[in-house]
């Protein structure tokens, strides 16, 4: 039952992660498509966990954002979604703090076995 | 399967649709910027990371078919950013149609959802594109390759099609020449000693296959080149097969620079030229009162600083006019999209050519002949194209050709928009002009082609036609004059029925700074512009005679009409004519004698033009200030026709 904000470029995406996240009961308290955007919201909200693209369009990437966050609430949970081709960047953000990892395009299954695996170890 | 797995994420459609639209609009505006710079991997990038995110997307809903043909379209740009198969206009149009497929199997399942089957036309469409990037991908590889066979001594042996299109040679001027004519220097002079050490060693030493050198056409132009050696046996006989792939698609693809040139320019606020311009306006004006007060009593050493400061104000104004000009291509540029979207929403298939887009305009005329050209463009496409199955019926090609060009003729800029249309049928529009009472029979007896077609510029006059293709031909025609006129310029239109159409728009180039010659009616004085005036002649009773109840003037033989300043600008009503000199003005074809007092002097002005409100000074245009510091008005040369002609 996370508190939770989720960022990236597709607004179908956004949509599509927070229909599933949602059915798994959790609460989406915001989303926005830039790391900036992120950036307040977090500061605003307070949410337990973020959800975010690393390779975002415009402006700072994923894992850029997550460590600006980072500084602002170093217990903030991270898990990052990337696309075939960036499993190493996956991997860097790993390194750089992230808590999970989803691939896309992203099965509903996997989704709720990451997040029961977060939360659980939480 | 859990309900967990299968999550039905069909709600999200509409979000995907509009994601996928933008995409799309991306995509079309990367490839347009692709089209102007074939060498612009980061836009091929661009387009990949599209059809990715497309793909992840479609996953996510399970449309296997957009899955496919993503995956598969991402294979084929990847090999063009490997350049397996170069990027040139055909690749180019091809990835535009890839795009506007893909748009279109997005848009049915986002209408019908993943399960149905696509209509028949998509399910056609679709494979179209595979078949074409299948061949695209085999075909380019193999053809581009041009082979070469030499001999021990480097004669030529043979030179397939491939390399008779790369060095632009036929294989006849060719084989049996030695191989050093297709090498620049410094290779020319070495390859006797390399054939030597090749032949005797026997193999290729230490050219492995990919060599980069460079080839000479047969225009003496040199251009990179991708070399592989072969040995190849036959019997006794030893020869060496160059295979050679043209990289010059690769290399910079503008014609502008061969060699990098510094250019060196600086940004300059628009309104900064404009203000610059404008006080040179008035330098030259305060000039020319100068001296004309100083004429009297110029010493020497006065008149040479006055004619020196003439020369460096004549010099000051030929720099900043030309810091206004502005190449077409800043208008041009977006005419090939508007057209080929306005040809696919007509149906239409059609090609469009841009040439002489450096051509060089006056900013501000520039500004306002974009609209003008757009009316031209879309009526070319719309009603001077014909479909796509017509034409073919006409045996013409199924693609239209517009073309638009500009060009610039001493001291005139010609801009045209020229199609292989249907062309305009003069009698058609000359039977319903007649019946609609635009024009008698007499007047239509009288009239030639290109006086019928003038017609089409008069407002509202097509509307009234109600013939498909006409009437949508005249639409904005109005426009298109009225500009172009304001602008100084004058526009003329041919055309050859089945054949096409051609619109000509003749401009100055340089705006406001006018000569022009000063002519005198009572105390009043008036401006021509210097380049209306054919001559200026005394008047002479026998040159004067009555046609009806028009005066007519006799100019070597010929009757032109004659137009009494005095009287058409009711001045000093009601005092005697003094009309001595007449002036000959033309446009074009027509001629037109103007009568007034005198001619006074011919003289360089900066013309103010009439802003809206004082355009109600019907029959001026624009006026300036004379040394004398009085004011004179420039004669609207349009009005003074178009009350002499039709």
């Amino acid at each position: 039952m996370a508190r939770m904000i989720i960022v990236d470029s597709s607004a179908f995406m956004r949509g599509a992660l927070k229909f599933i996240v949602e059915n798994f009961g959790n609460e989406v308290i915001g989303s926005t498509d830039t790391g900036q955007n992120a950036i307040e919201l977090c500061t605003e909200l307070k949410p337990d966990m973020l959800i975010i693209e690393i390779s975002i369009r415009e402006g700072m990437d994923g894992i850029t954002t997550m460590k600006e966050l980072k500084k602002i609430n170093n217990r903030i949970l991270v898990i990052v979604t990337f696309a075939p081709g960036e499993e190493n960047l996956a991997e860097d953000a790993k390194t750089a703090g992230a808590v999970g990892q989803i691939s896309k395009p992203f099965l509903a299954k996997n989704i709720g076995e990451e997040l029961g695996r977060i939360l659980k170890s939480k | 399967m859990s309900d967990t797995d299968k999550i039905d994420l069909a709600i999200f459609m509409e979000d995907y649709l509009s994601d996928a639209k933008e995409g799309f609009q991306e995509a079309n505006r990367t490839l347009l910027a692709l089209e102007k710079d074939y060498t612009r991997k980061d836009h091929l990038n661009n387009i990949l990371r599209i059809f990715h995110t497309l793909k992840s997307s479609s996953s996510m809903l399970n449309l296997t078919d957009i899955i496919d043909f993503a995956h598969r379209c991402e294979d084929f740009i990847s090999r063009l950013i490997k350049q397996e198969i170069p990027v040139d206009k055909n690749t180019v149009d091809f990835l535009f149609e890839v795009n506007d497929a893909m748009e279109a199997i997005v848009k049915e399942r986002a209408v019908q959802g993943g399960e149905k089957k696509l209509s028949d036309a998509t399910q056609k469409l679709v494979q179209t594109i595979l078949e074409k990037m299948t061949y695209l991908e085999s075909k380019e590889e193999l053809s581009r390759l041009g082979i070469i066979v030499i001999n021990q001594k480097g004669i030529i042996e043979s030179f397939n099609p491939a390399a008779e299109l790369i060095f632009q040679y036929p294989s006849s001027e060719v084989v049996g020449q030695n191989v050093k004519m297709l090498m620049p220097e410094p290779y020319h002079e070495n390859h006797d000693t390399y054939l030597e050490h090749y032949f005797k060693n026997g193999n290729a030493g230490d050219t492995s296959a990919g060599r980069h050198v460079h080839g000479l056409r047969r225009n003496k132009t040199t251009f990179p080149m991708e070399l592989a050696l072969s040995d190849l046996h036959l019997g006794e006989r030893h020869l060496l097969i160059w295979v050679v792939k043209d990289a010059s698609v690769y290399a910079i693809k503008r014609n502008t620079v061969s060699e990098i040139e510094k250019i060196q320019t600086v940004k300059i606020h628009v309104d900064l030229i404009d203000a610059l311009f404008n006080l040179v306006g008035e330098l030259i004006i305060s000039r020319n009162r100068l001296n004309n007060l100083v004429a009297d009593i110029l010493t020497k050493d006065m008149k040479n600083v006055m004619i020196s400061l003439n020369h460096i104000i004549t010099e000051l104004q030929e720099k900043v006019s030309s810091a206004r000009m502005v190449p077409v291509e800043e208008i041009f540029q977006k005419f090939p999209k508007m057209v080929r979207d306005i040809a696919l929403e007509k149906l239409k298939e059609i090609e469009m050519l841009v040439e002489g887009s450096d051509t060089e305009l006056d900013k501000s005329v520039l500004n306002e002949i974009g609209q003008p050209l757009m009316h031209l463009l879309r009526n070319a496409v719309g009603h001077g194209i014909e479909s796509p199955e017509v034409r073919e019926q006409n045996k013409k090609g199924r693609r239209g050709l517009i073309k638009l060009s500009a060009k610039q003729t001493e001291n005139q800029i010609l801009i045209e928009v020229e199609d292989d249309g249907s062309g305009i049928d003069v009698e058609a529009m000359k039977e319903i002009a007649i019946r609609k009472n635009h024009i008698t029979l007499e007047e239509a007896g009288n009239m030639q082609e290109k006086d019928i077609l003038y017609m089409l510029f008069k407002p509202g006059f097509s509307s009234t036609l109600e013939v498909t293709g006409l009437s949508g031909r005249g639409v904005g025609l109005d426009i298109v004059k009225t500009a172009t006129e304001k602008l100084g310029g004058t526009v003329e239109i041919s055309t050859r029925k089945g054949a096409g159409t051609r619109f000509s728009l003749k401009l100055p180039i340089a705006q406001a700074i006018m000569q022009t010659l000063m002519i005198g009616v009572g105390k009043h004085v008036f401006l021509v512009p210097s380049n209306s005036v054919l001559e200026t002649m005394e008047v002479k009773k026998e040159n004067i005679k009555m046609v009806g109840k028009r005066e007519v003037f006799i100019l070597r033989n010929e009757a032109i009409p004659f137009v009494r300043l005095k009287k058409l600008l009711n001045i000093d009503a009601g005092e005697q004519d003094n009309t001595r000199v007449v002036v000959i003005i033309y446009r074009g074809d027509n001629f037109v004698a103007v009568g007034v007092d005198a001619v006074v002097d011919q003289m360089e002005n900066i013309i103010k033009p009439f802003d809206t409100i004082a355009q109600t000074f019907k029959g001026f245009s624009g006026g300036t200030i004379l040394p004398d510091g009085s004011v004179a008005l420039l004669l609207d040369m349009t009005k003074l026709f178009d009350l002499e002609t039709l």
